[in-house]
């Protein structure tokens, strides 16, 4: 079963002197509805928000979710595929993917070939998304500061705890 | 092709607006004990939010959950907003927060609770428990999540707010700041 669109969370983030952190969310109706609708209506709400409080509102989030409520899941989670890649700016970037499949790793069982010959159709479908992005961007993904990804160097297995917490879940 | 350096572009801003600071993909996988983890990509702030959710849902889902056993569980694209006066003072306590209670339709029953943390004294009546609706800044927020238009608010089942119901003080969870010493 595909994902399904779910409501748009919108979380305010508040931070005392201290710094301690509390939240606000909202959750909008999903369908039929634009995303630059949701981007409107939270800018609208900020003002209103910072109206009513003395804390300070650091950020907000602005978050599409789309859901299988049906999935069961497979392979380990623990068993990530990581990539490095390096921006214009000659900055180190890394992703990586998890429950990695075995049959994409070279036969060391260890590393995954992304340059020169060797490279698994799937392996260089993923690098080349990520450095070339999307047909009509014309644009890459870029890394947290905004600087674009220009060159995968290298990647490999490696085995890490999950610690990530989705939005929307609360077990 | 290089974009902007964001965050530290809405660093060096007025301390009014909140910039757009990063556009971010989050691909969920579940695996066979229902741990989740994910795969995080960012886009440039400049790509349509649209284009991004659908990078996101479709070329991004299809490309990384090729090299995955693990099936997609959740497919996320935020939109990141910040401050751009991210070290402004305030006094507050933000455990104290006013809570605003909403009626659902089409299911009535349903509520639905938006805390406002270290809501302002002058927000309550003279109990200094019960929200003032007759508080300008209170009266506007009711509106604007109660407007029709095509953004409706909604609880997370999609049950658009109806009505307000109530509001008073109460405590919240908060998170503390990671110790340093």
């Amino acid at each position: 079963m595909a994902v399904q669109p779910m409501p748009y969370l919108i979380v305010f983030k508040w931070k005392d002197r201290e710094g301690t952190i509390a939240y606000t969310s909202i959750n909008i109706q999903n369908r039929p509805v634009l995303a630059t609708d949701v981007q409107s209506k939270a800018a609208a709400l900020v003002p209103l928000l910072k109206a009513l409080s003395s804390s300070h509102l650091v950020e907000y989030r602005i978050i599409s979710r789309y859901e299988d409520p049906t999935v069961t899941g497979a392979g380990e989670a623990e068993r990530k595929g990581k990539f490095f890649f390096t921006t214009a700016m000659g900055r180190a970037y890394t992703t990586q993917v998890p429950g990695f499949k075995d049959s994409l790793l070279d036969t060391n069982g260890r590393l995954i070939t992304v340059r020169g010959t060797g490279v698994k159709p799937d392996i260089a479908t993923f690098t080349n998304a990520i450095i070339n992005g999307p047909a009509g961007w014309g644009n890459s993904a870029v890394n947290e500061g905004g600087q674009s990804i220009v060159a995968v160097t290298s990647a490999k297995k490696v085995h890490v705890r999950s610690l990530a917490t989705r939005s929307g879940r609360s077990g | 092709m290089c974009a902007v350096w964001p965050l530290a572009a809405a660093a060096a801003g007025s301390g009014v607006t909140m910039a757009h600071a990063q556009t971010i993909a989050r691909l969920w996988y579940m695996d066979r004990e229902g741990t989740e983890d994910d795969t995080r990509l960012c886009y440039p702030t400049s790509i349509d939010p649209e284009a991004a959710i659908a990078a996101s849902t479709s070329f991004y889902a299809g490309v990384v959950g090729a090299l995955s056993d693990s099936p997609l569980s959740c497919v996320e694209t935020e939109f990141l907003y910040v401050d751009d006066a991210p070290n402004a003072v305030t006094t507050s306590d933000l455990s104290q927060a006013g809570a605003l209670l909403f009626r659902c339709e089409p299911a009535p029953d349903d509520q639905v609770r938006l805390s406002i943390p270290a809501m302002l004294t002058s927000c309550y009546l003279a109990d200094g428990v019960t929200v003032d609706t007759t508080n300008t800044a209170i009266a506007a927020l009711i509106a604007e999540l109660l407007a029709p238009g095509a953004a409706m608010v909604c609880n997370p089942f999609e049950s658009v707010l109806l009505s307000y119901e109530a509001g008073m003080r109460r405590t919240i969870p908060v998170e503390f700041p990671e110790a340093t010493g």
